[in-house]
């Protein structure tokens, strides 16, 4: 699969404090997102995400490292046409309808939008009823769907989020992550930082998982999710045809408590690998609480 | 262009809803009306005493709006994190730095016109209508203003919000005290002063130049060449100072 974005050992120091000294905020991280897939971008607070958005939008220059978006180096002209982005939190212009709004990102990424179709990107994000009230007048989880919407208001083929369900109530955050699957299915790739492992556990294809500036992993969540689980389980009938379920660690020891309970006179029902949740995998690879 | 005239429209159109502006325009209102009282109180005068106390609190109405939101312009837009919003789209920073200079001097274009219009009114109230000398004073103000609106843009890229308030307050001050400066060197042997009077002489424009209030009140006329060449020479100053602004701007790194 073709990788939209490739990302090869970033690395940013920031110089912090009345005197200023450096904080390494990334070092050498590296990983690819793949067209077309959901890539969930984890860490907890200060794990380096926001930094590395940061530097791969050109907002925060790089102390080394390259980049490339659609396989050409940086973020130029060609890449921010292509590319939406929503930042985590933002402020918009509170006196501007949600339509006027929208008109004026579409100007500004040098689209010109016909009524109908930046009414259709309101209704993307259900928002066509609220297409004439001020920004001002929004609650936060229309805000975080109208900025959505303006970061899809060029059609992008990537689309770069920072923590797009952060401070949302359950209902905001289904709202959001339903549109995102919308907007995935149309084939739009997203890339989107969150420290919610629930919802990245249930949206995302691949994962990038960082802590410390470090990336730790970078690749399938489904293959992460099982190899970072060394259990069986078993579930069999005895001689008596009562039921039971047992896991056992390693393969081995499943095979051979398998051929026990064969030798007994009991029938094996299903063998499966535990998959473990994200949360246990993001505390293994970064060293939290388990 | 066209971004960067989007730019400078939202920037209008956001700060002319700040209450910093309403805020200064009610104290411009109210002092001017005291000054047509205060003015009716002197025995001879009293036009010209109005008018000057009318402009000189115009003067300052503007120069501390300009100053005020020209220093947060861009910080403003970091914290709140609308920058991002607006760079990541096909949107030099350099086209960002000219449009909200460009949003904010039209606003400020719009006041000095609101203020101007306020005190033609005054006069034509108090007998007088100078209507040509009130609108060439504001004209120079609103230059001088757009020239510490580029300061101030310069000095917020590597400045906090108030610490380029309070530089805009002393460049405003130096700018209007060069004169004073330059007798000073000249009777004072001093070799640092020279120095000092020489520095900020090249780094900083004279704002007297643009400052025509006592020339319109003692009835002196101003050609248009004259005043052509005191709008292009503000604009070379604003010019450097935003090409400066412009170049730091690109330089930084855009931290909330």
């Amino acid at each position: 699969m073709e990788d939209i974005l490739t990302v090869d050992k970033l690395t940013k120091t920031y110089r912090r404090g009345f005197i200023p000294k450096p904080v390494l905020a990334l070092k050498e991280a590296s990983f690819a997102v793949k067209k077309g897939r959901i890539t969930g971008f984890i860490g907890a607070n200060g794990a380096g995400k926001t930094t590395t958005i940061r530097c791969l939008l050109n907002f925060t220059h790089l102390d080394s490292g390259r980049f490339f978006f659609f396989g050409t180096p940086g973020f130029g002209s060609e890449a921010r046409k292509r590319v939406g982005y929503l930042p985590e939190h933002p402020h918009f212009y509170g006196f501007l309808s949600g339509f006027e709004f929208l008109k004026f990102y579409a100007q500004l990424s040098g689209k010109k939008k016909q009524a109908s179709e930046i009414m259709d990107a309101l209704e993307a994000v259900r928002l066509k009823e609220a297409a004439d009230r001020p920004l001002s007048a929004y609650s936060k989880g229309m805000l975080q769907r109208v900025g959505l919407a303006q970061a899809m208001i060029h059609k992008p083929e990537l689309l770069i989020l920072d923590e797009p369900m952060s401070g949302l109530d359950p209902d905001g955050r289904r709202l959001v992550r339903n549109i995102l699957l919308e907007v995935a299915q149309r084939g739009v790739t997203l890339f989107f930082s969150t420290h919610l492992l629930d919802d990245a556990e249930n949206l995302c294809d691949d994962i990038v998982l960082m802590a410390q500036g470090k990336v730790v992993y970078a690749g399938s969540l489904e293959k992460v999710l099982l190899q970072s689980s060394g259990q069986h389980l078993l579930r069999f009938e005895d001689e008596a045809h009562a039921l039971h379920q047992e896991e056992v660690a390693g393969l081995d020891k499943a095979n051979h408590r398998i051929r026990e309970i064969l030798a007994s006179g009991g029938r094996i029902v299903e063998v499966s690998r535990s998959r473990r949740r994200l949360e246990d995998v993001f505390s293994q690879w970064t060293g939290g609480p388990s | 262009m066209k971004a960067l005239l989007l730019i400078a429209s939202v920037t209008f159109k956001e700060l002319i809803r700040e209450k910093t502006l309403h805020g200064l325009l009610v104290v411009f209102l109210l002092i001017s009306i005291f000054s047509l009282i205060l003015g009716q109180l002197s025995f001879a005068e009293q036009v010209r005493m109005s008018l000057d106390f009318g402009l000189s609190v115009m003067h300052l109405s503007v120069v501390g709006l300009s100053l005020i939101l020209g220093a947060q312009l861009v910080q403003r837009e970091i914290d709140r994190k609308t920058i991002f919003t607006l760079l990541v789209k096909p949107l030099q920073r350099t086209q960002y730095i000219f449009g909200k200079f460009l949003g904010l001097s039209a606003l400020i274009f719009f006041t000095t016109f609101l203020c101007t219009l306020f005190l033609v009114l005054s006069m034509r109230y108090l007998g007088q209508f100078y209507w040509r000398e009130i609108f060439t004073t504001g004209f120079g103000q609103w230059i001088e203003c757009s020239i510490l609106i580029a300061v101030v843009l310069f000095l917020s890229q590597f400045l906090k919000p108030p610490v380029t308030i309070f530089c805009g307050v002393a460049l405003f001050l130096i700018g209007h005290w060069f004169e004073t400066l330059r007798f000073l060197t000249q009777k004072n042997p001093d070799a640092g002063l020279k120095i000092l009077h020489d520095v900020l002489t090249f780094v900083f424009p004279n704002l007297e130049i643009w400052n025509w209030k006592g020339m319109v009140i003692y009835g002196e006329f101003l050609s248009p060449l004259h005043l052509a060449a005191a709008f292009g020479q503000g604009l070379l100053w604003m010019g450097a100072y935003l090409f400066l602004a412009a170049l730091l701007m690109e330089r930084r790194d855009l931290i909330a």
